[in-house]
């Protein structure tokens, strides 16, 4: 089953609703509930990631009974220094954004510690690419 | 056996004003977790948890639901906004606020969850 959503930059009143409808399907699926929580983790802050940085952007998800794979596409800034991006705490966000409790420098660390296998390819003032897989056990 | 907490005897000492709708089931609660960071919720809090937060707007509701919490408790006198109210009604999320700030709330169902032996 796949499952692709389109995310606009800067809408926060639509942000999480990709993230919503992959874990109802995921449930629906009848997934391990430890690989949807992994697996909505990084829906949830791939997309929040293009809505904070990026013009716009999709959020995939494949779902089969042995894995999910999210993919987060999209048009922007790109990252300078992916493995800097990855440090927990360090962020770009603006100050309007981390009043709203985002922006603290963990979206990509959390990302890292609920992949099983990650990838990603950001191309500066073109956009970024990341592929993340959760294997169900 | 652990008892689960009366609903009313939570709304009673955390001074709550529920803003979802009167017939919304209110599910059990098992825990609670503090914090106003998406991120840091997202990762950390435990299904079945009270979220207490000073944060307002509607993506609180989207991570609760993301999460499973058992509600949401916005604290220190504040008002969830009316977008935040429709989506929680959508979504079936327990929204309350309450006049206390987040170390009282959290310090009042520290003691009750206590009481009954889930901390």
């Amino acid at each position: 089953m796949q499952l692709k959503f389109q995310v606009q930059g800067m809408d926060f009143s639509r942000a999480g609703q990709a993230a919503t409808k992959i874990k109802k399907a995921l449930q629906l699926a009848g997934m391990d509930p430890a690989t949807t929580r992994k697996a909505i983790i990084i829906a949830y802050e791939a997309e929040m990631n293009i809505v904070i940085h990026a013009c716009h952007g999709s959020l995939t998800a494949n779902i089969t009974p042995r894995k999910v794979e999210i993919i987060a596409d999209d048009e922007g800034p790109g990252i300078p220094d992916i493995s800097l991006a990855m440090q927990e705490g360090y962020s770009t966000a603006p100050p309007h954004i981390r009043e709203m409790g985002f922006g603290a420098g963990m979206g990509l660390p959390n990302i890292k510690k609920s992949a099983d296998e990650l990838d990603i390819r950001s191309e500066v003032n073109k956009g970024t690419r990341l592929w993340a897989v959760v294997f169900n056990n | 056996m652990v008892k689960l907490i009366d609903w009313q005897e939570i709304i009673a000492e955390l001074e709550l004003t529920a803003h979802h709708h009167k017939a919304l089931a209110l599910p059990p609660v098992y825990g609670a977790y503090c914090g106003d960071m998406m991120s840091d919720v997202l990762a950390r809090a435990r299904r079945g948890s009270l979220w207490i937060t000073i944060q307002r707007h509607r993506n609180v509701i989207a991570v609760a639901s993301l999460v499973g919490l058992s509600g949401v408790v916005i604290s220190g006198g504040r008002v969830p906004p009316p977008d935040t109210v429709d989506l929680a009604e959508r979504e079936g999320v327990p929204l309350f606020s309450t006049p206390l700030d987040s170390f009282h709330a959290a310090g009042r169902l520290y003691n009750l969850l206590i009481r009954r032996g889930k901390c």
